[in-house]
């Protein structure tokens, strides 16, 4: 298993099951291009939620208002500039660093529970203002859009289309499994930056920030920055996902950015396992795959998934697994969330090491943990 | 609700005192979710409206009262929630404050090992006041019900709020949780007003967090909060 611990190794590996996502997965059901971005978006967004609070061990529950942040900025550049997704996403991910700059720099003077309400705070704050005030910067509740009169000053130059335009890089359109492969790669290439940061010494400060700040500063660090530039990496992770999410579906909505969207990317790190690097992608995975799968099923679809059985004993089982599906998926989250977290406070991906170790399997040490 | 409090202290929170405040806030969190899919599977996704019983219902004339003509009125519920909410205060205060057991419970909060060494059970302590802290939000949802009604998700609504107030209260602060709640309340009804309104357009939406903010910047620990509790 030594090919887990060189990095070309893990970035290969990384790499072919990415991209061939849309095949291993279509067997459970998950291989269609619209759940696959959502796993590409959202594993982006969990990598990044991973360098702070994996890392640093500092629980931030605003980390949404960066991604609708991202979405917004690169809304507008489709707005005003051209369609071309590069220029939105850098947009979004300078947009969402210079916000999380801003209130980095002053959450960070607390730690602990007051962080995370600091952060939380800020989060309402910008969630409440783009539903509200801002409302011609975000169209409050519809959510911004595209509109056929945008100006759009780069793109006139060029085409004089009609109708709406959709999303594209340099002519591709971005729907569709073009529009995973992008975000694959964006996410292949987010997962190699966030392993060179893990592995470099500034993520070594970063973990040794989590295992004692106070020590680390007696030793002459000044924690402060380190902290700042993690915290704004990580929002520029989540403003690049934020953008993703808006070239995929050019639409912003201020629903983006309240805390229940800060608390599911807490829940996809903590699920695939905080400080591991590949635990929140699957953690990622995992939650969105539960959503759309699991919020699918409902009665019929059941019956005919137990068909085999007896008929007693089939309307008893979906009897029973009846109130976990459909509408009720989130019982089923809770609860699974729920047993990790008691049982596996590592995520999923301590788990596997446990497995690992348990039956003895030739690798000398479990190869992701801790990094 | 004492019941299902402690169930849940004993079944699941009483392991969770050693980890950290982190996995203390996403247990309990995961926990809200479970509970509140089961309570919507129940009882349907809905609000349910209540109404106060009859006979408390209309409203008091409180300006012809004072003598200040019949410009204020207000409704009854909420004269009765209002003094309800101030007894449950004076009582919670009059336990932890005045009471041998409220006097253990503190101590505990500030070195359970020591209390523990001292030959007392603190665990089972501290199970009774979840199950009493579940009694009183309890009682706080049957009040409220008549002036909003319920629906599953209603505890979401007041779980940020209620952790914000806590939090800027100062923890372990009964007395500050309950001025930073009256603080926010009455700055947000401020805010709302439509002189403010116009002049700093958005205030109301944003007042309480922004009020939390400046709050932790300048006290870190709250309002009242004491040293030595929940310090990380």
């Amino acid at each position: 298993m030594n090919i887990m611990k060189s990095e070309i190794g893990m970035m290969v590996v990384f790499t072919i099951v990415i991209l061939t996502m849309p095949l291993w997965l279509a067997p459970i059901g998950a291989g269609y291009p619209d759940l696959l971005q959502k796993f590409a978006i959202f594993g982006l967004f969990a990598i990044g939620y991973n360098i702070l609070f994996g890392l640093t061990g500092y629980l931030s529950f605003g980390h949404a208002a960066f991604l609708g942040i991202g979405s917004y900025a690169a809304v507008w550049s489709f707005k005003l500039l051209t369609m071309n997704v590069l220029p939105a996403i850098l947009f979004g991910v300078v947009c969402s660093g210079i916000f999380a700059f801003c209130i980095g720099y002053v959450s960070l003077r607390r730690s602990g529970i007051y962080f995370s309400i600091l952060t939380l705070a800020f989060a309402q704050m910008s969630y409440n203002l783009a539903y509200s005030v801002l409302t011609p910067i975000t169209n409050g509740e519809t959510g911004l859009q595209l509109t056929i009169n945008d100006p759009r000053i780069l793109d006139a130059a060029v085409t004089s289309a009609t109708g709406l335009p959709s999303t594209t890089l340099f002519g591709l359109s971005m729907s569709g499994y073009s529009g995973f492969y992008f975000c694959a790669v964006v996410l292949i290439i987010g997962f190699f930056i966030a392993l060179r940061i893990s592995r470099s010494p500034f993520g070594l400060v970063l973990k040794g920030i989590k295992s004692n700040q106070t020590r680390m500063k007696y030793t002459g660090f000044n924690t402060r920055p380190y902290m700042i530039t993690a915290f704004v990496i990580s929002g520029m992770y989540a403003g690049l996902a934020g953008s993703l999410m808006a070239v995929t579906d050019p639409l912003a909505g201020a629903e983006r950015m309240q805390w229940t969207a800060s608390g599911e990317v807490v829940l996809m790190t903590i699920l695939g396992g905080a400080g591991t690097l590949v635990g929140p992608v699957l953690g990622a995975g995992l939650i969105k795959y539960f959503e759309n799968i699991f919020s699918a099923f409902n009665d019929k679809s059941l019956h005919e998934l137990f068909s085999f059985l007896p008929e007693i004993l089939e309307n008893g089982v979906v009897a029973i697994i009846r109130p976990f599906v459909g509408e009720g998926w989130h019982l089923m989250l809770g609860l699974l969330f729920m047993l990790i977290i008691i049982f596996l406070p590592g995520g999923v991906m301590k788990g596997i090491d446990r497995i690992k170790t348990k039956f003895g399997s030739k690798s000398e040490k479990p190869a992701e943990q801790s990094e | 609700m004492l019941l299902i409090g402690l169930a849940m202290e004993r079944g699941l929170i009483r392991h969770f005192y050693k980890r950290t405040h982190a996995e203390q806030i996403l247990v309990t969190f995961g926990l809200a979710i479970v509970i509140q899919e089961i309570i919507k599977a129940n009882f349907g996704a809905n609000p349910i409206p209540t109404s106060a019983p009859d006979i408390v219902a209309g409203s008091a004339n409180i300006g012809t009262f004072l003598g200040l003509g019949d410009a204020i009125v207000y409704p009854w519920w909420r004269l009765i929630y209002l003094t309800f909410s101030l007894m449950i205060l004076g009582g919670v205060f009059a336990f932890l404050q005045f009471t041998t057991f409220g006097m253990v419970v503190r101590a505990g909060m500030h070195d359970r090992d020591m209390v523990n060494l001292l030959g007392i059970n603190v665990e089972r302590r501290f199970t009774i006041v979840f199950g009493l802290a579940a009694v009183v939000a309890g009682l706080a949802g049957v009040m409220y019900a008549p002036i909003l009604p319920p629906d599953y998700h209603i505890g979401m609504d007041f779980l940020v709020l209620s952790f914000v107030v806590v939090v800027v209260g100062g923890m372990g602060s009964l007395g500050g949780a309950v001025a930073a709640g009256f603080l926010l309340g009455i700055l947000q009804s401020f805010a709302s007003m439509n002189e403010i309104k116009s002049l700093f357009p958005g205030i109301d939406q944003i007042i309480i967090y922004l009020v939390a903010v400046v709050i932790l910047l300048v006290r870190p620990r709250g309002l009242m909060g004491r040293k030595g509790v929940m310090e990380d």
